[in-house]
């Protein structure tokens, strides 16, 4: 059998219907636009009081000699600093709100939390290191092996990382950093969800520290294990509009 | 003629009886179990509706948020908090190029203002413990963190082995210094950093480069500590975290 081939004008069609071709048209734009994302809302420009603030906050902490930490909420990052500089960038994923409720009814804080400083964070579960005791004599031991066989760990390997962990301030801010993706190198187990469940059950009726303002930062788990491997003993947090 | 007995719920000795009398009981403790799985319903959805109910941040609520600072609004204030926060800035602010040391990842940065000048792979401290169980003295081989600054630099370096050398190796303290000395163990070049004992410099084992190996000491490859020796001058900035 011969197949019959038609020569075909791609723009026959067109042509020949202009009409149905336009009303196609305007059909694929009003879907279009009605899919189309809505623009995000413009993230405030401080004004020049908070900048002045921001500058006092600054200077303040830069004099003291200590690392800290910048949440910068408009650059969704994270900044480790010391005497105002930049020293390292932790990208941020998200950022929520917590507001604590009571039988799903949920209580708004206007507590100021923004353009401050943060003091005294406890780190929970604590920073801890796998520390290796050398045995004198010992290759295997020896921070620097002279046999070439063998590879002493890093600090990666040494300091495990949870994927749930929290930074509790003493005037009341907390901060729950939850890390997404797999984490490299060594891994600690976070708390079961219950537990964090059951606690929260219990800050949120009042038994043990309730904190006033909790935030919610979700980060990609390298750049979050990065961060908590890197954590100083004193941990203080300057929030950034 | 029998009549077949009429059922009496009281009459214990009838075949039922004990079914009749237990009856009442169990409907009662088929109660008392339902208004116990009601509560525990209840509670249930008490716990699941009581915690913390997690927003995304938006703007408007980053400004309701954000701490007041009324005396900010005044032009005066406004400069001379920035007249005060410049004042300290230049007397912070790193001069020339300045160092960071990522002693976690083992890397180095060394900047110029905002400019990137080298990514080096280092070697910092493998965090391991030594005891002498002679004289009871331990040493924790951590690279110390804060801000330091080049106090010394020096060409073709000699290390003077510390007794942990000797104990770690399980070999005996020598008593003189010329024992200790060793040739061409720091490299090329050495500098020298503003607490005791603690330096920038070479190694002899480039292929643990990236991983946490020294005793405290910050060991940079060949190329890059060549490019460190030009770039930075005495009273440069080290940031080490």
């Amino acid at each position: 059998m011969q197949r019959r081939h038609e020569p075909t004008n791609p723009t026959a069609w067109r042509a020949s219907h202009p009409a149905a071709a336009s009303f196609l048209a305007v059909v694929l734009m009003l879907i279009g636009s009605g899919c189309s994302t809505p623009q995000p809302e413009p993230w405030p420009q401080p004004s020049q009081a908070q900048q002045a603030q921001l500058v006092q906050e600054r200077t303040r902490l830069a004099k003291d000699n200590l690392f800290y930490y910048e949440l910068r909420l408009g650059e969704r990052a994270i900044h480790l600093c010391h005497s105002g500089v930049s020293l390292r960038k932790y990208p941020v994923q998200t950022i929520e709100v917590g507001q604590p409720r009571f039988c799903y009814l949920a209580r708004e804080s206007d507590q100021p939390w923004i353009q401050r400083t943060w003091m005294d964070g406890e780190l929970s579960p604590p920073w801890e290191i796998r520390r290796i005791r050398i045995i004198p004599g010992d290759e295997r031991t020896r921070p620097t092996p002279e046999v070439a066989g063998i590879i002493p760990p890093t600090m990666e390997e040494i300091i495990p990382v949870p994927a749930d962990f929290r930074l509790r301030f003493k005037d009341g801010l907390d901060v729950w950093f939850h890390l997404e993706g797999s984490i490299p190198y060594a891994v600690r187990e976070s708390a079961s969800p219950w537990q964090r469940r059951w606690e929260d059950f219990g800050e949120s009726v009042g038994f043990g520290p309730a904190s006033r303002i909790r935030l919610r930062v979700v980060m990609e788990a390298a750049d979050g294990a990065a961060m908590f491997r890197s954590f100083p003993q004193d941990l203080t947090l300057l929030v950034t509009l | 003629m029998k009549h077949a007995p009429e059922p009496n719920e009281n009459n214990t000795s009838h075949s039922d009886g004990g079914a009749m009398i237990r009856r009442p009981a169990l409907v009662a403790t088929v109660m008392i179990w339902d208004v116990l799985a009601l509560l525990a319903l209840l509670g249930y959805a008490v716990f699941l509706g009581t915690g913390y109910e997690y927003r995304t941040l938006r703007p408007a609520d980053a400004i309701k948020h954000a701490e007041p600072f009324p005396e900010g609004a005044d032009p005066a204030v406004q400069a001379k908090i920035k007249r005060d926060s410049d004042k300290v800035f230049r007397k912070l602010a790193p001069r020339g190029s300045h160092v960071v040391i990522d002693r976690v990842h083992n890397r180095l940065y060394l900047w110029r203002a905002n400019t990137l000048l080298l990514e080096a792979a280092i070697s910092c401290g493998a965090g391991s413990r030594l005891a002498d169980t002679k004289t009871g003295r331990e040493w924790t081989f951590d690279t110390p963190v804060g801000r330091f600054r080049v106090v010394n630099r020096r060409e073709y370096p000699v290390w003077v082995a510390p007794d942990w050398e000797f104990i770690e190796a399980n070999e005996p303290i020598p008593r003189s210094r010329s024992a200790r000395v060793q040739e061409g163990m720091l490299g090329e070049y050495a500098l020298d950093l503003n607490i005791p004992g603690y330096m920038i410099h070479g190694t002899l084992y480039s292929r643990l480069l990236g991983r946490s190996v020294s005793h405290g000491c910050i060991r940079v490859g060949r190329d890059d500590l060549r490019v460190l020796w030009r770039k930075v001058p005495i009273g440069s900035t080290v940031f080490i975290f």
